[in-house]
């Protein structure tokens, strides 16, 4: 599954995901019975965004679900992912979580590839900023 | 992460918390119900969640336990408007199957002034039945304690009240 090899050099790109983020898919992940910022649009409006804003762990678990796809198992074993929420995520929005390779560091018999990881919506904007490292073996 | 708010929880405010505060500890169990919602709400397709992963048995999807800060959080204090997620550390420490127990460590582990608002970092260590490390999280969260007293005032706390999962307050 992995396909992160030693070779790749500083500037390999990750596996671009794409999502489209659902009012049902953003209820679901808060278990439907919460009635809050993240599920309602009463609630939304009333705590001053525009509607129901994707939680951030969201978000974080498809850049998680990219790093799988490129680090593979030894995503799960020294993985690191730092990230800052830049801005909304809302229903009917379509993101693409993308990263690249900034540095790669020997480790061993292993590298530490060090990547910048960024997701942006369908008009360009970065809604999260941040960075992933794991060991390629 | 099943949130579960506690009873006779009260107001969080910046300028009240003590760094080092000790939350309370959670233990849980995750089921494949549990785990399914999860996947099918991230359209995650990756078997290693619901067949098999590398390790054998499928494995327990992260999102069940990178927010345990919050989860903890919500024991002892209410989760008012005013409560803003910015910024997210995980270290994946080791893969845990699915359906083994878990006990999560929680604290506050610091706090910093940005942009004259205050920010908290709750810090999580999840371990396993065995005593196996298996993530450890920091989750930064700014509370903007004006905002959090007037919603207050105006009985506009969130608590999210759902859980499947089994799980005790110690």
């Amino acid at each position: 599954m992995s396909v992160a090899t030693k070779e790749m050099i500083v500037g390999q790109e990750l596996p671009a995901l794409r999502k489209v983020v659902t009012l049902e898919h953003m209820r679901l992940y808060t278990l439907w019975s919460v009635r809050n910022t993240h599920t309602d649009w009463e609630w939304a409006k009333k705590s001053g965004v525009p509607a129901p804003i994707c939680q951030g762990l969201m978000i974080h678990a498809y850049v998680s679900e990219m790093c799988t796809k490129f680090f593979g198992e030894n995503w799960f074993k020294g993985g690191k992912l730092d990230v800052r929420f830049a801005s909304y995520t809302l229903p009917g929005d379509v993101i693409e979580i993308k990263g690249v390779v900034r540095e790669k560091i020997a480790a061993g018999d292993a590298f530490r590839f060090n990547c910048d990881i960024w997701v942006e919506n369908q008009a360009g904007e970065k809604t999260l900023i941040g960075s992933a490292s794991a060991l390629v073996a | 992460m099943p949130a579960r708010a506690g009873e006779n929880t009260i107001l969080m405010e910046y300028d009240k918390m003590v760094v080092g505060e000790e939350l309370p500890l959670l233990e849980y169990q995750y089921d494949e119900d549990m785990q399914g919602r999860y996947l099918i709400a991230l359209e995650e397709e990756n078997p290693w969640y619901w067949k098999e992963s590398p390790w054998g048995d499928p494995i327990i999807h992260h999102c069940l336990l990178d927010d345990a800060p919050m989860a903890s959080v919500m024991l002892k204090y209410k989760y008012p408007y005013g409560f803003v997620h910015g910024r997210q550390e995980t270290e994946f420490i080791n893969p845990m199957p699915l359906g083994k127990a878990v006990k999560i460590y929680t604290k506050v582990a610091e706090k910093y002034r940005k942009r004259d608002k205050g920010w908290l970092v709750i810090e999580s260590l999840v371990v396993d039945q065995d005593g196996i490390e298996i993530l450890r999280s920091r989750n930064h969260a700014m509370i903007d304690d004006e905002r959090v007293r007037d919603a207050a005032k105006q009985g506009k706390e969130h608590i999210p009240v759902s859980s499947s999962a089994k799980y005790k307050k110690s």
